[in-house]
């Protein structure tokens, strides 16, 4: 449960959040977990905690990249008619749709289901990677950090694989009554990596900012801060 | 009657990627999150402008999607063509009436619903007096969360294409339909990007009845 209270002016900016979709400024407010912040004048939520740490986010992703890696290395189903067989993976099958002559929907089905997802997965992975390793004093700054965060919340938007998921069923049903239509370890794994990335961009990129703050902060009272902390 | 604060009013402004609040230089338009570098402005740069655009030509293009087939199957030589509709008819009829549903809601409920409610929004950003802001934040919201559902027909299309060929005994081929629904479902897409949902609250002045009491929401 989370209640905002109304600015005053002794906030300091770094402890107020603004709503995306209205503007109206609050407090933050301190989460539990299980908790979000709702927006008192649009009903946004405004954040949520992350319910998984940043370790069990890392452990998410590279999941997910192994469901990526065995969804798209084995055919979407087989067809079986009259006794010859055809399959074919995802890639394949956008090879075929531009040789096809289709290569409007060939980009489209390569960028929402092949390119995006990947690299939102990449993405994660590198940044938990750096901000994790950067908690042992050890590690080094990732200075690209910023960018490659932004990049996602684009490619996050464009990335469909729930979609294409029951996109498949369809076709399966569809294909029923001509053909036999033998399902394979691919659906199964594209199933799973659906339910992996939903989880995943619930626990949002709060907890990844939050540590680079931290790590950043470090590194100033230390006196070798980065050039990205000196950004104007 | 309480007052809400507005980011402009403070001289700030909320990163929308990191969430960071900081403040900017009076008059400049166009500033960068300080934490992570993404560009801001006030408000999205010909929000109205661009939105309507995309959004007339996505209703343009929602004619021929529809009217032109999206595939078509060749058995043994024989042809036959595929519309958008003429789909869920057959899945109806043939396979279950649950996928039809879906495939009827993804592909006609969807895009129409949004191409609305987006001409809705639009017109209450640029009324004198915007009323019952609430609910139209509310079916921004769910523009924004269902939007992408209407790509479900153009991976069913790819799907087809890419899986039936079989030569002389079964082949579907794309038709030009599809690339023409596709295109209604990106244009959508980035019409409700350009929309900045801030312009119907700007219109609305700060007062609000509701905001004594704060708000509390658990998951």
């Amino acid at each position: 449960m989370s209640v905002q209270s109304e600015v005053s002016p002794e906030h300091k900016l770094a402890n107020l959040i603004a709503c995306e979709q209205c503007d109206a400024v609050w407090a933050r407010p301190t989460l539990a977990a299980g908790q979000q912040a709702r927006c008192g004048r649009c009903d946004a939520v405004l954040r949520r905690h992350p319910w998984i740490g940043l370790h069990g986010q890392l452990a998410l992703v590279a999941t997910a990249i192994i469901m990526f890696v065995i969804a798209n290395a084995f055919p979407i189903v087989v067809l079986d008619i009259q006794g010859i067989r055809h399959g074919s993976t995802l890639l394949e099958a956008i090879i075929a749709l531009s040789q096809q002559g289709a290569n409007g929907v060939a980009i489209v089905a390569a960028v929402t289901v092949f390119i995006c997802p990947l690299l939102e997965l990449l993405i994660r992975a590198s940044a938990l990677l750096s901000v994790t390793s950067a908690q042992s004093e050890t590690g080094t700054m990732h200075t690209m950090l910023g960018p490659s965060l932004r990049l996602l919340t684009r490619v996050q938007r464009w990335s469909m694989t729930e979609v294409y998921v029951i996109g498949i069923l369809v076709t399966v049903v569809k294909l029923g009554s001509t053909a036999q239509v033998i399902p394979g370890i691919s659906i199964v794994s594209f199933g799973a990596l659906t339910l992996l990335i939903g989880a995943i961009r619930s626990a949002g990129t709060d907890a990844i900012w939050k540590q680079l703050d931290l790590s950043r902060a470090r590194m100033l009272a230390v006196g070798s801060a980065p050039d990205s902390a000196a950004r104007p | 009657m309480s007052k809400i604060t507005v980011a402009t009013e403070l001289g700030c402004r909320g990163c929308h990627h990191c969430q960071l609040v900081f403040a900017v230089p009076s008059r400049a338009d166009e500033a960068r999150c300080p934490r992570c570098g993404e560009p801001s402005h006030h408000r999205k740069p010909n929000s109205i402008q661009r939105t309507l655009a995309l959004l007339i030509t996505a209703v343009i293009l929602y004619i021929p999607a529809n009217m032109l087939p999206v595939f078509r199957t060749i058995t043994l030589g024989d042809g036959q063509d595929h519309t958008i509709v003429g789909g869920v008819v057959d899945l109806a009829n043939t396979g279950s009436w649950e996928l039809a549903l879906i495939v009827f809601v993804a592909s006609v409920v969807v895009p129409v619903f949004k191409i609305s409610a987006l001409f809705i929004l639009v017109w209450v950003s640029i009324r004198h007096r915007a009323k019952q802001l609430e609910q139209h934040a509310k079916l921004f919201r769910v523009v924004e969360a269902i939007g992408h559902w209407s790509m479900l027909d153009v991976f069913v299309i790819a799907l087809l294409v890419a899986l039936v060929q079989f030569g002389s005994i079964a082949t579907i081929e794309p038709a030009s339909g599809a690339i023409a629904f596709g295109m209604v479902v990106v244009l959508t897409m980035l019409a409700s990007l350009s929309f900045d949902p801030r312009l119907m609250w700007d219109k609305s002045g700060n007062e609000l009845d509701n905001v004594d009491a704060p708000k509390r929401s658990a998951i």
